[in-house]
C-alpha cells in the first residue's frame, strides 16, 4: 500500500465515521446556540492566542514577529532572573498543573494576581471576596470546609463555611470553568442563581451540603455545564431531578449519598442521552462523617431506608461507567435492565447490592463492552458465576470482595483467561499471597518516541507517564507522581517501560533542566493522551517542538 | 449599509454543516463541539457584517479548519496533510449543500450492504461498539473486524463515487 492509498483510506475512515454515525447511529450536531451566546455575552472571543492570517505572511511581518520574539525572550529571561520561587509556580499553574491551597485569609494578598486555580480551606465570605478581587481570572475555585471528611487532628483546623453571600462574589468570576463547594453547610442555595453569570462553567460540585429543589433550578441555565457532582446532598427531590434532566449536555453526574430519592422521580434523567459516567451509590444513606460545631445538622435518613430500585434506571445509550454500590435493595433484575438499556457500559460497580445473584452477573456479562465488574459484598453471587466470568471475552477485571467460596483453582482459571481478579481476605494472608502470584496484575508496556525541533533531535527531555488526575472525598488530587520516566538520548529518542494495567494515561514531555524561569522545578512542555490496550503495541509517540 | 451579524441566527443556520465538516476532517465529537463554539465566536469578532450565507459558510469552514490544525499540531505534518486533503474532498463533494447529496448516496449504498458487512456497520457505527466488542459478538478477531471495516468503507466509497458521478 503506497502513501496515497493510506491517505485515501484514512480520509474514508474520517468522513464515513461522521456520516455513518449520523445515518446509522442517528448522531446529530449538538445545538451550541445557547453556549455561544453566553460566551459572547461574557466577552469571550473564542481564541486566547492570535489567529494566524488565512493568507500568506509578508516578509515585513516575519521581521516584526522576529523582533517581538527576541524582545519578549530577553524580557522573559530578565524577569526570570529577578523572580524567586513564585515564578516557577506561575509557569506550572498556567499549564493547569497546580492548584494553590489557601488556609489563611492573610495569604490571599500574596497570591499572584494571575492565579488560575485556587482552593480555600475553612475561610469565610470576606476571604472569598478578597480572593475574587485579587484573582479575577480564576478558572478553578474550590471552597472547602472541614465538614466533609474527618479533620486531620494534627492540623487541628476549624470548620468554617461561607454563606450564600459569597456566591455574589463568585458569580463575578467570568472565566470560571470549575467550581467546587465542598462541605460549606451554611450555603442554603438561596443565591445559587448568581452562577448564571458564569458562562464557561463546565464542572460544578455542590457536595456535602444540603440544597433544596428550588436551589437546583439554576442548573438548566448553565449553558456549558458538563459535569455535576451532588454527592451527599440530601435536600432535593423530584423537582431537583427534573432540573438535572433539563441539562442535556451533562457527561458526568454523581448523586452518590444523596436523597432519599424515589424511583419514579428519575424519569427526567432519561433526557441525559450523552451521559458517560453516573454514580448512584448509597442513595438514601447518609454519608456525612462529621458535622462541626456551629454547622447545621445534616439530614440523616435512617440507615437502611430504601434506596433506589431498578425502576430508577433509564436508557442511557452513551453510559460507560456506572456505580450502584451500597444500593442495598436494588433487585436482581438490574443486570437484565442494564444489558438492555445501557449497551455501552464498560465498568459496573455493584458492591453491597444484597439482592444481586449469579443471574444478575450472567445478564451483565452479555454487555458487549464490559471490561470491569465489581461485586464485593454480594452474598448471592457464588462460584456458579465462575464459568461465565472465564468465558466473558471483553472482561478484564473482576472484584469479588471476600467471596468465601472462591478457591485458588477458580482464581487460576480466571487468570489463565486473562482476567485480573481481586479477593480480600485479610485474615488469610497465605491465600492473598497465592492469589497475587496467580493474577497477572500488570505487564511491562514499552512506549517509544522521539523529540524533535526544527528537524533536529532534542536531547535531555524527560518523557513521563502519568495516570489521569483522580478525586478523593470531593477534593482533586493535584500533581501526581510519574509512573515511569525516560530521558531522550543523543538522537532525541526515548524508550519508556512501565508496568501498568490497560487504560488511559497521559505522556508528558518535561524539561528538568534548571532555567531562570523555572528554577529547579521541572515543567512540562507538551503532553499527549496515551491509550494502553492488552495485546496492542502503542504507536510511536513523537513530539515536534516549536 | 452593512447589516450587523445576528449571532444566534448565524449559529442556527450553520452549526449542522460546520459539525459535519469538522467531523469529516477527523475531529472527535467533543472536540468538534468545542471548535464549533470557538469558530462562531471568532466569526462574531472578525466577520464584521452579514455578507450572505455562502460567504459566512466559507469563513466558518476556513476558521474551523485553522482551529483544528492548531489543536492537532502536535500530531505532526501527516495530520496537517490529511486535514488539508479532507478539506479539499469536502469542498469537492459536500461544499455546496453541507453534504446532503453525498449522504443520500450513502444511504442508497447502505441499502445494498448484506450479511456481515451490514452487521459490522450496524454494530460499530450504529451501536457504538468498539472493535473488540464487535469481534466478540461476530465471532471474529479484532484485526478481522478492522479489515472488514476497511473493505466496507472502500466499497461504500466506490458506490458513492459511482452514484454521484452518475448523477452529475
Amino acid at each position: 500500500m503506497n502513501g496515497s492509498d493510506r491517505h485515501a483510506e484514512e480520509l474514508d475512515a474520517r468522513r464515513l465515521d461522521w456520516a455513518l454515525r449520523e445515518v446509522v447511529g442517528g448522531r446529530r450536531a449538538p445545538d451550541v446556540t445557547a453556549a455561544v451566546l453566553a460566551r459572547a455575552a461574557a466577552g469571550d472571543r473564542g481564541v486566547t492566542e492570535p489567529l494566524e492570517p488565512h493568507a500568506g505572511t509578508s516578509r515585513g511581518r516575519w521581521l516584526l514577529l522576529a523582533a517581538v520574539f527576541v524582545l519578549g525572550l530577553a524580557t522573559a529571561f530578565g524577569v526570570g532572573w529577578l523572580r524567586q520561587h513564585d515564578g516557577a509556580d506561575d509557569r506550572r499553574e498556567a499549564q493547569g498543573d497546580l492548584v494553590r491551597i489557601v488556609t489563611r485569609a492573610a495569604a490571599i494578598a500574596s497570591l499572584p494576581a494571575a492565579s488560575k486555580a485556587v482552593e480555600v480551606h475553612n475561610l469565610d465570605d470576606a476571604a472569598v471576596a478578597a480572593l475574587v478581587a485579587r484573582c479575577p481570572d480564576l478558572e478553578h475555585l474550590c471552597v472547602f470546609a472541614s465538614t466533609a471528611t474527618a479533620r486531620p487532628a494534627s492540623v487541628g483546623d476549624r470548620a468554617v463555611s461561607i454563606t450564600d453571600d459569597a456566591l455574589v462574589a463568585i458569580g463575578s468570576l467570568r472565566h470560571l470553568r470549575r467550581l467546587e463547594l465542598v462541605g460549606v453547610q451554611h450555603v442554603t442555595g438561596a443565591k445559587l442563581r448568581e452562577l448564571e453569570r458564569l458562562p464557561l462553567l463546565e464542572h460544578l460540585a455542590l457536595t456535602f451540603l444540603d440544597l433544596d429543589d428550588d436551589s437546583l433550578q439554576v442548573l438548566p441555565r448553565l449553558p456549558s455545564l458538563r459535569e455535576l457532582d451532588l454527592e451527599s446532598n440530601q435536600g432535593f427531590g423530584a423537582r431537583g431531578l427534573e432540573a438535572i434532566g433539563a441539562c442535556p449536555g451533562l457527561r458526568v453526574l454523581s448523586l452518590a449519598g444523596s436523597g432519599p430519592l424515589r424511583d419514579d422521580w428519575f424519569a427526567p434523567l432519561a433526557r441525559l442521552t450523552r451521559l458517560e459516567s453516573l454514580n448512584l451509590q448509597a442513595i438514601g444513606l447518609s454519608r456525612r462523617l462529621l458535622f462541626a460545631e456551629g454547622m447545621p445538622a445534616p439530614r440523616t435518613p435512617e440507615f437502611g431506608e430504601r434506596g433506589i430500585g431498578v425502576a430508577a434506571l433509564q436508557p442511557w445509550p452513551a453510559l460507560r461507567h456506572l456505580s450502584l454500590a451500597n444500593t442495598l435493595n436494588i433487585e436482581s433484575s438490574v443486570g437484565a435492565r442494564l444489558a438492555r438499556d445501557c449497551p455501552a457500559l464498560q465498568n459496573v460497580v455493584l458492591d453491597v447490592c444484597l439482592q444481586i445473584d449469579d443471574g444478575t452477573v450472567a445478564d451483565l456479562l452479555s454487555l458487549p463492552q464490559l471490561r470491569s465488574l465489581s461485586v464485593r459484598g454480594c452474598p448471592e453471587v457464588t462460584a456458579a458465576s465462575i464459568p461465565r466470568l472465564v468465558t466473558a471475552t471483553p472482561l478484564r477485571e473482576v472484584h469479588l470482595g471476600k467471596a468465601p467460596w472462591l478457591t485458588l483453582e477458580h482464581a487460576g482459571r480466571l487468570a489463565r483467561a486473562g482476567k485480573r481478579v481481586t479477593c480480600e481476605r485479610p485474615d488469610d494472608p497465605a491465600f492473598e499471597a497465592a492469589l497475587a502470584a496467580l493474577t497477572p496484575v500488570s505487564v511491562d508496556r514499552v512506549l517509544r518516541g522521539r523529540v524533535m525541533r526544527d528537524g533536529r533531535p532534542v536531547i535531555g527531555m524527560v518523557a513521563a507517564l502519568y495516570a489521569p488526575l483522580e478525586r478523593s472525598n470531593g477534593v482533586q488530587v493535584r500533581v501526581t507522581a510519574a509512573l515511569a520516566t525516560a530521558v531522550a538520548g543523543d538522537d532525541g529518542r526515548f524508550v519508556l517501560t512501565a508496568a501498568v494495567p490497560p487504560g488511559e494515561y497521559e505522556l508528558r514531555l518535561e524539561d528538568h533542566r534548571p532555567s531562570p524561569l523555572a528554577g529547579s522545578q521541572p515543567a512540562w512542555v507538551a503532553r499527549r493522551a496515551v491509550t494502553i490496550r492488552d495485546g496492542e503495541t502503542v504507536p510511536d509517540l513523537d513530539f515536534v517542538l516549536r | 449599509m452593512p447589516v450587523p451579524i445576528d449571532l444566534a441566527a448565524l449559529v442556527r443556520r450553520h452549526q449542522a454543516g460546520l459539525w459535519r465538516y469538522l467531523r469529516a476532517l477527523g475531529a472527535p465529537e467533543d472536540l468538534a463541539e468545542d471548535l464549533m463554539q470557538d469558530t462562531f465566536l471568532v466569526a462574531m469578532d472578525r466577520l464584521g457584517e452579514d455578507r450572505g450565507d455562502a460567504a459566512a459558510a466559507a469563513f466558518l469552514r476556513r476558521t474551523a479548519r485553522h482551529l483544528l490544525l492548531r489543536r492537532r499540531r502536535d500530531l505532526g505534518r501527516r495530520e496537517a496533510i490529511l486535514i488539508d486533503l479532507a478539506d479539499a474532498a469536502w469542498r469537492r463533494d459536500c461544499g455546496e449543500d453541507d453534504g446532503e447529496l453525498w449522504l443520500a448516496s450513502l444511504r442508497a449504498c447502505l441499502d445494498r450492504l448484506e450479511g456481515r458487512a451490514r452487521e459490522v456497520v450496524q454494530r460499530f457505527y450504529g451501536e457504538g461498539q468498539d472493535r473488540a466488542a464487535v469481534a466478540a459478538a461476530m465471532g471474529m478477531k479484532a484485526n478481522g473486524v478492522k479489515t472488514l471495516l476497511q473493505r466496507v468503507r472502500a466499497a461504500l466509497r466506490g458506490c458513492i463515487e459511482q452514484r454521484i458521478g452518475g448523477a452529475a
